[in-house]
């Protein structure tokens, strides 16, 4: 019997709630001063978000785009 | 939101928002309305709400668990329903959903009187999608057993757009509307159609997303997409504002109009499940300036971070223990919120004994002397 469909939006969601401590911290840096958000503001802590959550991911990659830094 | 669709909108392609506002298109006339005279601006995409909402019951089961909304507000509509002593012989039901006022009508512990009486004879749900209309016509309390306050139940698929082309004039003696205006491009022309069906006297009422509906979901995506891309997208649908509604009703030549509002705000354990909850219900993104195809996955993380920021609170512990029921974590101790700002109104058709406010100037007590402790009369 196959298992029921997991779409792949459910499994992103999972691997994003493992990461509470780095998406709060990102989300701590676009909230001060957030009158004045710009490009690429908090890039450092989203990068330790997305790479947190692409370590938890079973997914293809490339969904994910690659930062240029 | 969520949604994967890949259709063009009629009216104009992405990222043309300016573009498409310029390409106004005149409303419609039609026999018995006034034609409205100024040319209306296309903002939703009923092909695209059609299709969601036809998406949306694809898997009955998930879009029956998120009724608890769309039931909610019916709900209080009745409630308001029931204030009205007098009964109707025949209503209609503008954007039905799956018949959730007629699912409201059958619960006894909405109505005044015991033992409670049927209040509606007849009722016309309508709805733009036919599979979600008729998402609930085999089960409880449509089919075998019906209560014996469900009232006669007809189901007509039609754009609500152009509602008079499909009913005569002076015909209803109620018409009512839950949760489905607020992707209506065209209110005003609406609610004059509406005005005329009515029989002389007779209620409209009506409940609508407007005012800050979702306004920590818009936040928080609009600045998840300035911090990484660095502009935004409408994401959330703009809304009518309570302050309009008494304006918009009385130039549809509505009387003895009430208008008030009411907030519902749901916890999620997170965004994710929010937007899915939205998406289940058929409410996705249909503004047609919207970027088309899904939300990129970088812009999604960062929204949940900022979501949880902004607006994510402790979560009490029944809240916990409901969201581990139903098979989902608490993430980090915090719960999301997620306001829903429903706006109420009634007007009623113009009839020949209404009360009417008396002319300007025709007022024989002056309020400055009774507020300062004098009689009324006349000195």
């Amino acid at each position: 019997m196959t298992p029921p469909r997991i779409r792949p939006i459910e499994k992103f969601a999972k691997a994003v709630g493992k990461c509470t401590t780095e998406a709060s911290e990102y989300g701590k840096c676009v909230v001060t001063d957030y009158n004045n958000v710009y490009k690429d503001k908090c890039l450092e802590q989203f990068m330790k978000l997305q790479k947190c959550v692409r370590v938890r991911i079973i997914l293809r990659p490339s969904l994910i785009t690659p930062i240029t830094p | 939101m969520l949604t994967f669709t890949r259709i063009k909108p009629t009216h104009c392609l992405r990222p043309l928002f300016s573009q498409c506002l310029a390409t106004a298109t005149p409303g419609p006339s039609t026999p018995g309305a006034t034609p409205p005279s100024n040319p209306t601006f296309q903002v939703f995409s009923r092909n695209t709400k059609r299709l969601q909402r036809d998406r949306s019951v694809l898997n009955p089961d998930s879009s029956r668990r998120v009724d608890y909304l769309k039931d909610a507000v019916a709900e209080r509509l009745v409630g308001r329903l029931m204030d009205i002593k007098r009964s109707f012989p025949t209503v209609l039901d503008l954007g039905a959903g799956a018949c959730h006022i007629a699912k409201a009508l059958t619960n006894d512990t909405l109505y005044p009187t015991h033992p409670p009486e049927k209040k509606i004879m007849n009722l016309i749900c309508t709805d733009l999608s036919q599979s979600l209309l008729y998402r609930d016509s085999n089960l409880p309390p449509f089919a075998n057993p019906t209560s014996p306050l469900l009232p006669k139940i007809s189901r007509h698929v039609l754009d609500e757009e152009d509602l008079s082309k499909h009913f005569p004039e002076s015909h209803f003696s109620a018409i009512l509307s839950s949760f489905s205006l607020h992707w209506v491009n065209n209110l005003p022309s609406l609610l004059s159609q509406i005005n005329h069906l009515l029989l002389p006297d007779s209620p409209f009422i009506a409940a609508m997303l407007g005012g800050d509906s979702l306004f920590e979901l818009r936040t928080s995506l609009q600045l998840a997409e300035q911090e990484r891309r660095g502009g935004v997208s409408p994401r959330v649908s703009p809304f009518a504002d309570v302050k309009d509604m008494g304006g918009l009703l009385q130039s549809a030549g509505f009387k003895m109009l009430t208008v008030d509002v009411d907030d519902i705000v749901i916890t999620y354990p997170d965004i994710f499940a929010l937007m899915t909850d939205l998406q289940y219900m058929g409410e996705g993104n249909a503004v047609l300036g919207r970027e088309m195809g899904a939300v990129s996955r970088d812009v999604l993380m960062a929204a949940e971070g900022i979501y949880r920021e902004l607006h994510g609170e402790e979560a009490r512990p029944e809240e916990m223990e409901e969201i581990a029921n139903s098979g989902m974590e608490v993430k980090g101790g915090k719960v999301l919120l997620a306001t829903f700002r429903l706006i109420y109104m009634i007007g009623w058709s113009e009839g020949p004994n209404q009360p009417k406010p008396l002319g300007r100037g025709s007022g024989e007590v002056s309020i400055k002397n009774i507020l300062e402790g004098g009689s009324r009369g006349k000195n």
